[in-house]
This record gives C-alpha cells, sequence and structure tokens, in this order.
C-alpha cells in the first residue's frame, strides 16, 4: 500500500518537528509566525549559498568520484548557514524567548519540507519499495537534534552571561557542525559501510555534539 | 448536540493551526489526488527485461495461441504451494506439459518462462524441449497470457532471488510470521496489453516469371514455390532458419541461376519458369491456396487447359545430406516429375556434388481435413502435378515450426548442396539432356557473373543473417516488413512482371485473423520489490511506538534537565581543566 507508506514517512519525519513545538511550551508564546519567518529565511539562506557555490567555484563535473577538496570547499558555505542563523536570533526574533528553539525548528521545518516533501512524494507512493524512504524520514530527525544543537550553540556564543573560556570550545564544535557531512562522507568512503551505519554514525555525532551543546548550556548562571 | 457552530469551529480550528493542517488536510490532499493524474508517474522500478508473448491467430475460426496479454502481479515460483491468482516463473527445462496444466488449474493469472538466450544455437536437450511444448501449445487455445524471457545474466539473478524466498510451508511459525512481514516480494507488469483483433490481416504473396524460348502461351510452365514466413511458439523470436528461410535461400540462388541462363536468346529453354514466394505457409499455404484460385479463375476465364508441367516445392533444405522428394501420387516416369526423380537418383549415386541419399516418399492425402501437411498437397489436391523437396522426412518434425530454429541450425554446406543437385537435375530437364554423364554443367559460365564460389557463399550468409535477423511470424509480415521488401526487390530485379499480391481473408468467414500486439522487438517487462501490506502495518506501529519516545522527551524536557543538572559535578571535571588551562594561558599573555 503506497500512499500508506508515503504516510508513515511522512509521519516520521514531521512527528518528532510537531512534538517538539506543541510540548516545549512555545505554543503558549505564540511562536507559530516567528517559526514560519525563521523558516522563510532559511530558503533566502539556501539561495544565497546556491549562487554562492556557482559563482565562486569551478565547475563540477557529474562523475561520481569523491574528491575532498571540492567538498570542502562545498561545506565551507555552510557557515552562510551559521550566519544566517545568527541573523535570524538577533535581528528578527529579538526579545522572544526561547528564540533559539524557535529559529531552530523554524529551520528544520523549512528544511524538511524543501528536500523531503517532493522525493517523498514521488518515490515513497511508487509501488516499488524501497528503505531509502524510510532513511530520509530518520535522517530529518536527526538533522532536527542537528539544528537545535547548532542554534544553541551560536546563541550561547552571543550571551553576555556565558563563561567566556567556553568560547574556543563553541568554535570548535561549530566548525564541527559545519564540516559534519564531509567528516562522515570521509569516514564512510574509508570504510565503505552502508546507509544504515551511516545514519547511525550521523546520529551519534550529533547526539555527541549535542550533549556538548547541552552541558556548556547548562553552566549559564540561571539554570544552577 | 453537535450544533452547527461547533461544527464550523471545529472544520475552520483544524485548518488554521500547523498540527490541524498536517494532519487534517494534507491527507485528505493525498488520499483525493488521484495517482493518475499526478504529474510524476514515471516508472520506478528496479529491473526491465525484454519479453516476447506467445503467438496468437485464428485460422479456419478456431482459436490458437494465448488469449490474454497484460499481466501485473505478483509473481512466485513455480514450485510454491499458493499460486492462485499470482504470475508463475519457471525454466524452460523444468516446464513439461503437464506441470503447465497443473500450473494453469492452480489458477495462476501468466506464465514467465526462462528460455535459453536466442541468439546461440540451442542445445538438443532445450530443443527437444521446447518441441514438446511446441508440439502441443501450438495447436490450441491457452487463457493465460505467457512470456517468454531470453536468459541472461540479469535474469538469472532475479530468478535466483526469487528462488530464495523460504517456501512457508516448511518452517517454524515464527519464522513463517517473519517471513510473512518482511521478505521481498516481486510485482511484475508488462507494459501494454494491446491483444485486439486486427481489421487488417493481410498476407503478401511474390511471384515473378521468366519466359522461355518461343510463343509464351505455347510452352509448358514449371513453378517454383517456397513459403517465406516462419512460425515459432514466441511470435518475436521465430527465425526459422532452417524452416524455411533455407527453402528461400535456395529459391534465390534458383531465380539467380535461371535468370542468368534466361538472358541470353541462345540459352534460354523451351519452359516458362514461374517463381512464388508464399505467405502464409504456416497457415495452412494459404499463399499457395490463394495462387491456386487465381490460376484456375485466369484458365477458366480464358477457357484453357492447365499448362502447369510441375510445381516444385522447397522446403527445409539446411541441414544433413538427405533429400526426399514427396509426393502425394508418383509420378510417371514419362512425367516432368518422373524425370526429375530419375535424374536425381542417377546423379545422386555418383555423388556428383557430394554425398547425398535420395528418395521419394509417398503419402497420400489426408481429405479428412483441411489442414495439409506439405505444400504440394495443395498443388496435388487442386490437379496440379506437384511435390516438395525437402530434408525431413516427415511433416510432423517439430523443427517445421519452433522457435529454437536459429541461424546456427542451418548448415551452409548442405544448402550449397542441395542446391547444386536440384539445379543440377532442373538444368537437365529443361535442356532435355536426362543424360547424366555428360557434364553440361560450365561452371565458370555460370559463376562467371558471380566472380567466384567465394562470392556465392557470401551471398547466402548475408542473405540467411538477413532472413534470420526479423522474426517472420506471418502476422508481422506487413507491406513494410524488410523481408517482404527485399524479395520483392530482388525479383523486380531478375523476373519480370512481378506481382504483389494481396491476400485478405473472407469477410464473413475469415480463413486467418491476426491480432495487436504481436512484436518482434518484444515488450518491457518491469520488476518491482514490494513489500508485504501487513509490512506496512508493522512498520507504522514502530514509527508510533517511536513517536511516542520523542513525545516523552520533549514533554518532559525539564525532567531531563534536573537530572542532567545533577551530574553536572562530574561533568565539570571534564570540563574545567581545558577552561583553567586556557584561563591560565590568557593570563599569561596579558
Amino acid at each position: 500500500m503506497p500512499l500508506f507508506h508515503f504516510g508513515n514517512c511522512l509521519a516520521l519525519a514531521c512527528g518528532p518537528v510537531l512534538l517538539t513545538y506543541k510540548y516545549s511550551g512555545l505554543a503558549e508564546y505564540n511562536a507559530f509566525w516567528k517559526c514560519v519567518q525563521s523558516a522563510s529565511f532559511y530558503l533566502f539562506v539556501q539561495f544565497v549559498k546556491m549562487l554562492t557555490i556557482a559563482t565562486c567555484f569551478p565547475p563540477v563535473d557529474e562523475s561520481s568520484a569523491f574528491v575532498v577538496k571540492t567538498e570542502f570547499l562545498k561545506n565551507t558555505v555552510d557557515i552562510l548557514d551559521l550566519v544566517g542563523l545568527h541573523f535570524v536570533m538577533t535581528r528578527l526574533l529579538g526579545k522572544t524567548d526561547l528564540k533559539y528553539l524557535v529559529a531552530a525548528l523554524g529551520w528544520t521545518s523549512a528544511e524538511l519540507v524543501v528536500t523531503k516533501f517532493l522525493p517523498l512524494w514521488v518515490g515513497a507512493r511508487g509501488i516499488e519499495f524501497d528503505w531509502k524512504y524510510i532513511q530520509m524520514s530518520l535522517d530529518s530527525n536527526v538533522a532536527l537534534i542537528h539544528h537545535l544543537s547548532v542554534a544553541m550553540l551560536i546563541w550561547l556564543r552571543t550571551r553576555n552571561d556565558f563563561n567566556k573560556s567556553y568560547i574556543p570550545l563553541i568554535n570548535v564544535l561549530l566548525l564541527l557542525c559545519c564540516y559534519q557531512p564531509l567528516i562522515i562522507e570521509v569516514v564512510m568512503h574509508a570504510l565503505g559501510l552502508g546507509p544504515w551505519v551511516y545514519l547511525l554514525t550521523k546520529f551519534l555525532f550529533t547526539t555527541t555534539v549535542g550533549l556538548t551543546t547541552l552541558q556548556l548550556y547548562l553552566t549559564l548562571p540561571n539554570n544552577n | 448536540m453537535f450544533e452547527i457552530n461547533d461544527l464550523f469551529d471545529t472544520f475552520l480550528f483544524r485548518a488554521t493551526t500547523v498540527t490541524g493542517f498536517l494532519f487534517y488536510w494534507l491527507p485528505i490532499i493525498c488520499i483525493l489526488s488521484p495517482t493518475y493524474l499526478s504529474p510524476f508517474t514515471f516508472v520506478d522500478s528496479t529491473q526491465e527485461f525484454k519479453a516476447y508473448r506467445m503467438v496468437q491467430y485464428d485460422l479456419y475460426g478456431q482459436a490458437y495461441g494465448s488469449r490474454q496479454a497484460f499481466v501485473s502481479s505478483e509473481v512466485r515460483l513455480w514450485s510454491h504451494a499458493n499460486l492462485n491468482r499470482k504470475a508463475a516463473l519457471i525454466r524452460l527445462e523444468k516446464l513439461t506439459i503437464e506441470r503447465f496444466r497443473s500450473l494453469v488449474s492452480k489458477g495462476i493469472n501468466g506464465l514467465f518462462v526462462v528460455i535459453p538466450s536466442t541468439t546461440t544455437q540451442w542445445s538438443d536437450e532445450q530443443k527437444s524441449e521446447i518441441c514438446d511444448l511446441e508440439t502441443i501449445l501450438l495447436a490450441e487455445s491457452v487463457p493465460i497470457p505467457i512470456y517468454f524471457l531470453p536468459e541472461n545474466q540479469q535474469m538469472n539473478d532475479l530468478y535466483k532471488s526469487i528462488e530464495s524466498r523460504r517456501d512457508s510451508t516448511k518452517d517454524s511459525a515464527l519464522a513463517v510470521i517473519y517471513d510473512m512481514i518482511t521478505a521481498d516480494g516481486y510485482q511484475l507488469s508488462v507494459n501494454t496489453g494491446k491483444y485486439n483483433q486486427r481489421t487488417d490481416s493481410v498476407l503478401y504473396n511474390i511471384v515473378g516469371k521468366l519466359v522461355g524460348h518461343g510463343i509464351e502461351e505455347r510452352l509448358p510452365k514449371i513453378l517454383f514455390v517456397t513459403h517465406y514466413d516462419a512460425m515459432g511458439l514466441a511470435s518475436g523470436l521465430a527465425q526459422g532458419a532452417d524452416s524455411n528461410a533455407s527453402g528461400v535461400l535456395i529459391l534465390l540462388k534458383l531465380i539467380r541461376l535461371f535468370s542468368k541462363l534466361y538472358a541470353k536468346q541462345t540459352t534460354r529453354a523451351k519452359y516458362n519458369l514461374h517463381f512464388l514466394f508464399a505467405a502464409g505457409g504456416k497457415l495452412n499455404y494459404q499463399g499457395s491456396k490463394k495462387w491456386i484460385d487465381d490460376y484456375h479463375d485466369q484458365k477458366q476465364q480464358q477457357q484453357l487447359p492447365n499448362d502447369v508441367d510441375v510445381v516444385v516445392c522447397l522446403d527445409s533444405l539446411g541441414q544433413s545430406n538427405e533429400l526426399y522428394m514427396h509426393v502425394s501420387k508418383p509420378p510417371k516416369d514419362t512425367q516432368t516429375g518422373g524425370i526429375l526423380r530419375e535424374l536425381l537418383t542417377q546423379l545422386s549415386e555418383k555423388s556428383t556434388h557430394g554425398p547425398l541419399t535420395f528418395e521419394q516418399i509417398h503419402k497420400k492425402i489426408l481429405k479428412t481435413s483441411d489442414f495439409v501437411a506439405w505444400e504440394h498437397e495443395k498443388y496435388s489436391w487442386a490437379k496440379l502435378p506437384a511435390f516438395t523437396f525437402s530434408h525431413l522426412n516427415s511433416s510432423k518434425s517439430c523443427s517445421h515450426s519452433s522457435i529454437s530454429d536459429v541461424y546456427g541450425e542451418v548448415d551452409l554446406a548442405s544448402i550449397e548442396r542441395n542446391y547444386q543437385y536440384i539445379s543440377d537435375a532442373l538444368i537437365r530437364l529443361i535442356f532435355n539432356k536426362t543424360d547424366v554423364s555428360f557434364p553440361i554443367i560450365d561452371q565458370n559460365y555460370l559463376l562467371s557473373d558471380q566472380q567466384s564460389d567465394y562470392d556465392q557463399v557470401t551471398f547466402t550468409k548475408q542473405w540467411l543473417t538477413f532472413l534470420t535477423n526479423y522474426s517472420r511470424t506471418p502476422s508481422l509480415l506487413t507491406k513494410t516488413h524488410p523481408v517482404v521488401l527485399a524479395l520483392e526487390q530482388y525479383a523486380h530485379r531478375y523476373l519480370s512482371n512481378v506481382v504483389k499480391t494481396t491476400i485478405r481473408p473472407n469477410k464473413k468467414d475469415p480463413e486467418f485473423v491476426f491480432f495487436d500486439g504481436d512484436d518482434d522487438q518484444g515488450r518491457q517487462l518491469y520488476v518491482y520489490r514490494i513489500k508485504p501490506a501487513i509490512f506496512d502495518l508493522v512498520l507504522a506501529i514502530f514509527i508510533a511506538i517511536y513517536l511516542g519516545l520523542v513525545y516523552l522527551v520533549a514533554a518532559h524536557w525539564s525532567t531531563i534537565i534536573s537530572v542532567l543538572l545533577r551530574y553536572r559535578s562530574y561533568t565539570n571535571m571534564f570540563l574545567s581543566p581545558a577552561s583553567s588551562q586556557y584561563g591560565a594561558y590568557k593570563r599569561k599573555i596579558n
């Protein structure tokens, strides 16, 4: 039943985002439109990134050979992502509480809609069954954790009451997040493992960064 | 209790929140949008194969062949216990007639047979297997679609993976349930399902002549006939190399030979030679029948007696060193047929062109049935003296209409030898030099135009390759078929008065009917991997559990934070050395 499978994948992909939205208390803050603003800014940042890649980098030939140098350069453009998130949190959201949560949720849902909906709609409804659609949905869950950690890191970095000696750690973590796709691809190519292990690695990586971020968050004086 | 206001509010409310949108409208959109209207209906499949459909035609009102074409169902191996409304996949060596009948009775809705690749010669075992099937299946009508899949590496892999699905009657209950839920199924689907009756079933006869020395109307006629179509179990795979491309080949060479002889007045014989490429040979010789009918009409109109001395039919001359002359009434020694028989007997005894066993076989015509065994029987029935040359000693031989009759089946040396003997006998006949001790044929003269022996062989090879390149099932031989065009062109080049006669079946009681969907390129067969329906449900349960866990984490976030705070002391141990060193470093610099 292909439509059912599509529903499954959709639920798997959107479920955590929606649950996070509802049960982290954001609904009381009327933050829905702020999320939408964050989402539209995501689209804008993606557009700028595409332009940058198209103009600044030499044309990539479509061979499937994995060249580390071009991938490295492409991931450097992801720094624009960080700049975008920062901009969202400082300018657009202003005085909102839990603005990192709002920004991250908006970012994730935009990414979900743009990168996952279409493949799922087209592919998961076909007669053919493939595990990759479930993997795509799980991947978007991992992306949620990832964006949450990045947003929190950026928010922490800009706070005044944050312990300054932790800032280099934050920088390292942010860089790691930025180059996370590259690192994981290299590991995968070196060891030649399958898609499920890829997903697992991504999950472990993101959770590690997430937990570290959480620890840093807990060092804030408010939470003591 | 349920007021209109409440209902209205509920509906609107559900549409305006995020959750409302996603859980209410989106599923509705998904369900209501018809899949066939979606712009993304490309075929998403893992594998494509070429499949050839079983032949289908009607002859004298009787249906033959497979009557259905559309298949889109799950496929199981032939040995599976439950095959009702599934398609069965089987290898040729495992398929016998009894097994076929038992599969049909189990209720399958399609049969896929893996056959050896048709580009290479088949082994004797494979030939006999397909023969058994063809002799029976070609004579009856089959209600399910049957497709033949040439074997290649991809096909073998697919077969193995279907075979490896565990047979559910043997394992423990848990394994059975696990298998039922998670195992891959394969869905086969063929893209077109057309099999309607064609409104324009036609056949084409090509006939030409060479006029002899003297007044045309007073000279006796010799007619050379060969049917140029072929038949096999799969309509796209009937190459028919021995039967009857070999016959066509010999006729082509005879045309070339006699055309050269008749080019000059001095070497023209006192016979009119007619050459007929007859269509519908495998459909009970419809082409010959048409020629006979036309001939009789003409003779009746002009009130002239029959002037055909003999009809020479050529059928399957591409193998072995035996040559048989099949007759329905042995000709007297003074008749033309008898003279040819005598000549060939003497020539073969002398082995002038190589070892040959020559024999006459006498078979009476069965007047009980419309179906005749050999082509000459049609002429004999119409009181025209006729015989058939063939290396087969019985027309019931199954290689007469088999898809295993591929290019490799023909022995070029045999064709050459048969041609030499036949042409030798014919030349002696028409020039009335029946004493075989005189070699009257100067090979150099005959070959001078064609340069050399090598050219003869190339001619044979090229034409044979050309003829076997296309499937020559009668329904495929339309006006634009390359073989039909080529034969017409050849006839125009060497003969005079070339006529292409169209044979159309009777309107009220058609002798033959063809069906749409015959294809010599094969159809595309798509194979999808699918999971059983229960699998989706199980997956949904797992996803629900997963979402439940996420809900727990999200709803009790504060509890988790407080737990982590309690263990903050441990984490401080890890973080502070690094930060204190950094702090110390900074102070040092400052």
